[in-house]
């Protein structure tokens, strides 16, 4: 609750006054959870398999005689490789494209989504 | 970071007549002509390459030494010449930002995504009646206020992040990535990618000898067949890696 400092009327509650009032030295009540000694360091390894061929045939077009465009290379949903759109865009592109092999549920959610979004951006709001 | 650069002695033409591109990049074709080195000669006689495609006449082509890597020693095996036009172009690097940022970002989809109130699970029924009951109005119990409420704008479903830069700013990207690079001494020109051991060693040993620095990535500019001690050497390595000239990446 972010309520506390509307309580700092009373004398009886100065132990409640937060930590701007009190040096940090004298010490931190555990209920607020502050860190005194570093993490140890997360070690990163810069040269695995996925940084080290990063971007490795993002040229593939220009450089292979346009055989292959590199959004062919995304790995991802199907209603969303090489495209992008909005949010009500991308609800009618996957309704379009995999609504009819979704869990019924799901498919009732993306309706719901839909015609909400629909709703919203072409009534509401300053740009319709 | 260094780039090899290995002209085969097959030709690499990649006929560029149907998109009218042979104005815009010869990036990279250091293909073809190239009399091999004969094995065994005492002096041996260096391995000159002239620029095939026309350069303009008010430039001159670039020169640029060639390499062997059969031998710690062998530097400066031959001379080859390079179009202006890729490997002396202006350096623009907001053209090279444009494009790492372009690589970075199009592959990317982000798959957050948060309920929202309609999604959540229950609160179809409003909690207590409007009036009387002394607390404040409320219509469900998982709407964004409450606790175990759904997100009102969070994240929404797999975004995608794709876009497109012009293809000649890429194919510029290319050429000033490759200018940079050759104006560093980060580019190294090899007659070919062949070793004479397998042993990772021997690639750390010669990075250490000629001063390439910590990485290497080694371009094959011939069809797929890359010689096999190239192959096995950079297998065992992390930061001496092989790639074919399709997959060349811009500068790493």
């Amino acid at each position: 609750m972010a309520g506390s400092l509307s309580w700092v009327a009373g004398r009886r509650l100065w132990g409640m006054v937060p930590l701007a009032c009190r040096s940090f030295f004298l010490g931190v009540p555990r209920l607020f959870h502050v860190r005194v000694t570093l993490p140890p360091p997360k070690v990163i390894d810069r040269w695995n398999q996925k940084r080290a061929m990063f971007g490795v045939y993002d040229n593939i077009g220009i450089l292979g005689n346009f055989e292959k465009h590199p959004k062919e290379l995304i790995k991802g949903p199907v209603w969303l490789r090489g495209w992008k759109g909005n949010e009500l865009q991308r609800c009618i592109r996957k309704k379009r494209m995999v609504g009819n092999r979704m869990f019924i549920d799901d498919l009732h959610n993306l309706n719901k989504r839909i015609s909400f979004l629909y709703k919203r951006f072409n009534r509401h709001g300053k740009h319709r | 970071m260094q780039q090899l650069v290995r002209a085969g002695a097959r030709a690499w033409l990649r006929p560029r007549g149907c998109r009218g591109l042979s104005a815009l990049t010869e990036e990279a074709v250091q293909s073809a002509e190239k009399p091999e080195p004969l094995a065994n000669a005492g002096p041996q006689a260096p391995v000159l390459r002239r620029c095939e495609l026309p350069v303009p006449l008010h430039r001159r082509p670039v020169q640029a030494w060639v390499e062997s890597l059969r031998g710690y020693e062998q530097e400066r095996v031959g001379l080859t010449e390079l179009h202006p036009d890729v490997f002396s172009t202006a350096p623009r690097l907001d053209i090279l930002h444009q494009v790492a940022i372009w690589q970075k970002n199009f592959k990317r989809i982000s798959y957050a995504k948060t309920k929202t109130r309609a999604e959540v699970r229950g609160g179809g029924r409003k909690p207590w009646q409007q009036k009387g009951s002394g607390r404040a109005r409320h219509g469900s119990i998982r709407s964004p206020i409450w606790r175990g409420g759904g997100v009102a704008h969070g994240p929404r479903g797999p975004t995608s992040y794709y876009y497109m830069l012009p293809m000649k700013v890429r194919v510029q990207g290319l050429k000033v990535a490759l200018t940079v690079k050759l104006a560093q001494d980060d580019l190294h020109i090899v007659d070919s990618l062949e070793l004479p051991t397998t042993d990772p060693q021997y690639l750390t040993e010669l990075a250490r000898c000629r001063r390439w620095g910590d990485s290497v990535l080694f371009v094959d500019l011939e069809h797929e067949d890359m010689p096999q001690n190239v192959v096995a050497a950079t297998s065992g390595l992390k930061t001496f890696n092989l790639i074919p000239a399709i997959g060349e990446q811009r500068a790493r």
